[in-house]
């Protein structure tokens, strides 16, 4: 092994590929990944299961987490195990890491299935460095104690020293999907931390240092400004009994405008905060589920550009599920930045856009992306809906 | 101020279509279209129709439809022509040419010689791609990876290409000096003009 290969920093990783099998509603699934990506699929397809790959990794290293809590929450294995899955019992996630230079700096694979109690049971765990094992479990130790089979070597500290790396990127992992109204209501998501659906999304904001949240805040300001034209500053404050609120001054007929709190927000507003909330901080992997959500369309036709300027200053990968047509309207979206995703009764086939005959045909002919997609994506026979409620 | 609804094929062609409505004397209300040619053609009629009581603006690409923009129009507009708030303009055969026509702005926004930007833009055979492969030899990173694709992408474009080139067409570039070089590009400008007297 080189030097220069040594040299790269986990924080430079990014995902740059996935391999599931019989993970939820994928019997086999591959798929290159980019550092921008969007999936598109028709409702059901498993966008949020494709998703929940990434997150159940980062699960298992997270602090309070662990492999087994990851299943556990997930509702076992029989509630992740494909329903097309027949021969292979076994569940498996292989996820590469590299850069744009180097494809595969490590290689991590998870296949697991359960003990006659139900129980999660490792087995296999395999980590490569530039192709070089450097774990490969089963092995005699795990012959003679089958319990350690139990848990991950990448979620214990004291033996994954030789791929640190992979924990630490995998830990970086973010997945953000707020509902405003939790966000209104934090009790109904009382003592969660780091709440994807934004349960505690003020107490995160409240967590950061004073200065890089000023800093966030100032920059989140001016680009929600561009949506909310009214808004004219947003700070932290706490109330009497300590809890933490956001509060934005909306520019009035009165001189000095007025003061709103979270609760007032309109669900748009507290969406589009945390989506630039969510893209501001860290540096890890983001996962973000039809960020359009709540958003107006001329609004959402800015979101694949921001996520590339997002990444021109931190380099962060940025997974995303999507339904929306002026999102992908974006001409700078490649063909290998869209993954399709097809159901079936085998389980849902995955294929990049750009390895699709038909898309790229219609592609090359000038065919607008989105319209492609739509076509391709939609529902047979959703004309039905419409005759829903009609006599029968 | 003659305001103007405005319709283009797409996002990056905000810029330049507003800044040279602006040189003209009017000013931009609504922004429509920016889903491909087809739909912008698809309702074109009803944005004719419109342009009877209010002021609209629309531009459509030439490309390689027809031989030259008086067939395009008299194909796409019909035999009543356009309306007498509706000024039409047809890029020969992208908007791209009337940025490209700036070739001062551009060499120094792209990060390129000046030497290395053709005098005649409405004579590229594709000006889209023309631009790309310009700033696929910027001196700039940032230029090169905002607007060239990554090789096997699949893409035409880089992914920063629309809000930049948007943004260059709004800040930077001269329409005056652009004029100069783009007869499609005076024939819009003239149109809206007309548009903005008969308005005012």
């Amino acid at each position: 092994m080189s030097t220069e290969q040594e040299a790269i920093d986990w924080r430079e990783l990014r995902f740059t590929q996935i391999e599931l099998a019989n993970w939820r509603n994928f019997s086999a699934a591959t798929t290159p990944l980019q550092r921008r990506m969007f999936f598109v699929g028709p409702n059901a397809a498993g966008k949020s299961n494709f998703l929940d790959a990434f997150r159940f990794l980062a699960d298992i290293v997270n602090v309070g987490g662990g492999f087994e809590s990851a299943v556990k929450r997930r509702g076992g294995v029989s509630m992740l195990r494909a329903f097309s899955a027949r021969r292979y019992p076994g569940i498996s996630i292989r996820v590469r890491l590299g850069t744009d230079d180097e494809e595969s700096v490590w290689e991590y694979e998870l296949t697991f299935s359960q003990d006659n109690q139900r129980r999660p049971v490792i087995m296999k765990e395999r980590v490569l460095h530039y192709g070089d094992v450097v774990l490969d479990r089963p092995d005699g130790e795990d012959a003679s104690d089958p319990e350690r089979l139990r848990q991950t070597h990448l979620e214990q500290v004291n033996v994954n020293r030789d791929f640190r790396d992979v924990a630490e990127f995998c830990a970086s992992t973010r997945y953000m999907h707020i509902v405003p109204q939790l966000v209104r209501e934090p009790d109904r998501s009382v003592g969660k931390a780091n709440d994807p659906f934004g349960g505690d999304f003020i107490e995160q904001i409240a967590r950061t240092t004073k200065r890089t949240r000023d800093a966030r805040l100032r920059r989140i300001v001016a680009a929600l400004r561009v949506a909310v034209p009214q808004l004219e500053e947003l700070e932290l404050t706490t109330d009497v009994r300590g809890v933490p609120h956001l509060r934005g001054k909306y520019k009035h007929w009165r001189k000095n405008g007025a003061w709103q709190e979270e609760a007032h927000y309109s669900d748009g507003t507290l969406r589009l905060m945390g989506l630039l909330w969510a893209v501001a901080e860290g540096r890890g992997p983001l996962l973000l589920e039809e960020p359009e959500l709540s958003l107006h369309p001329e609004v959402v036709r800015y979101i694949p550009q921001m996520f590339s300027q997002v990444q021109r200053r931190s380099g962060r990968q940025i997974l995303a599920s999507t339904h929306s047509v002026e999102l992908l309207a974006d001409p700078g979206i490649a063909l290998d930045e869209v993954v399709v995703l097809t159901p079936s009764n085998e389980g849902t086939s995955v294929a990049l856009a750009r390895d699709v005959e038909d898309i790229c045909l219609q592609h090359a002919a000038g065919i607008p992306l989105p319209e492609i997609l739509t076509a391709l994506t939609g529902p047979r026979g959703v004309d039905q809906l419409g005759l829903f409620g009609a006599r029968s | 101020m003659t305001i103007f609804n405005i319709c283009v094929e797409g996002e990056s062609d905000v810029g330049a279509v507003a800044s040279a409505i602006q040189y003209a004397g009017g000013s931009v209300g609504g922004i429509f279209g920016r889903g491909g040619k087809s739909k912008v053609l698809a309702r074109l009629e009803a944005y004719n129709q419109a342009a009877e009581r209010m002021p609209w603006a629309v531009v459509v690409d030439l490309d390689h439809d027809f031989d030259d923009a008086g067939k395009a129009s008299d194909a796409w507009l019909g035999s009543s022509g356009a309306a007498p708030l509706m000024a039409f303009g047809i890029a020969v055969r992208e908007v791209e040419s009337w940025l490209i026509a700036d070739r001062e702005a551009l060499s120094d926004y792209l990060g390129v010689s000046i030497d290395r930007i053709t005098e005649q833009p409405d004579s590229l055979d594709d000006p889209k791609q023309y631009l790309v492969n310009l700033a696929r030899h910027s001196r700039l990173r940032t230029i090169r990876e905002s607007l060239v694709p990554r090789k096997g992408s699949g893409a035409s474009v880089g992914p920063l290409y629309a809000s930049e080139i948007r943004r260059f067409g709004e800040g930077r570039l001269d329409v005056a000096r652009a004029c100069q070089r783009s007869a499609s590009l005076r024939e819009f400008v003239a149109s809206v003009e007309a548009v903005v007297l008969r308005g005012a």
